[in-house]
């Protein structure tokens, strides 16, 4: 049975929350996944910018999930790499 | 969690309305969200939506529930219809009108926690209508059919 959603939110900060203490350049291979929420995507969108700073932060994501962070506006931001993958 | 819709689920060609004949009818609450996506899915597809757009549709489906979900009554009932020209995805809810309903506009709007999944519907959806009555919230999302635009190529690497 799948946690609730709100467990999963949860779960996804406290994932982001440690990411942004990494040091060194970073991929977020999200390549498996294949439905994220708005409500997600501005979540990795905001924390791929705070992790950005003075390094660089790959997303690795199929096509439909890169899209949620193009409309974010993530492309062409320093330190940040969309890569889509078509997994299927 | 994600369990057994609890609502009813049409076959295509029952009930014709002013959008076409139902596609699909089906209640959600906070754990039938999964089941509502993959639902969405097979019949967006099955009306001729690209892979993307059915994509999308699934999206705006998704978002336009979950608020009803959050911020609404807790649950409410999608219906899907195509008239041949776009597909319909018409979410409802029987809560009372709130501020997370109003469409957000503009380029800044992602910044918005409140509104921001109805921002994304909107982007997503080649019309959104959200209207308050008496009886509760209706959004409503059209995809057009026939006319996709093209999908993202894979391995693009944008930086």
């Amino acid at each position: 049975m799948a946690a609730d959603a709100s467990t999963q939110i949860t779960e996804l900060a406290l994932a982001l929350a440690g990411a942004v203490r990494l040091e060194g350049d970073l991929m977020v291979n999200m390549t498996s996944l294949a439905f994220i929420d708005a409500r997600c995507t501005l979540m990795i969108a905001d924390a791929a910018r705070a992790m950005a700073a003075g390094r660089l932060v790959t997303l690795c994501c199929l096509a439909e999930v890169a899209a949620g962070f193009v409309r974010l506006g993530l492309t062409g931001m320093p330190g940040i790499r969309l890569v889509t993958a078509d997994g299927r | 969690m994600d369990g057994e819709p609890s609502g009813t689920l049409r076959r295509a060609g029952e009930g014709a309305g002013p959008f076409g004949p139902a596609l699909l009818e089906q209640d959600f609450d906070s754990g039938s969200l999964y089941l509502l996506r993959a639902a969405v899915a097979a019949h967006a597809a099955a009306a001729g939506l690209s892979h993307s757009r059915v994509y999308d549709a699934v999206l705006a489906a998704h978002e336009l529930a979950a608020n009803a979900v959050r911020h609404g009554a807790g649950r409410g009932r999608l219906l899907l219809r195509a008239d041949g020209r776009f597909l319909y995805c018409q979410v409802s809810d029987d809560g009372p009108a709130r501020s997370g309903d109003q469409q957000p506009t503009g380029a800044a709007a992602w910044r918005r926690e409140q509104g921001h999944g109805l921002w994304v519907a909107g982007e997503v959806a080649d019309r959104l209508s959200i209207d308050h009555g008496p009886a509760g919230t209706t959004a409503m999302a059209a995809f057009a059919l026939g006319s996709p635009p093209a999908p993202a190529q894979p391995g693009t690497e944008h930086q």
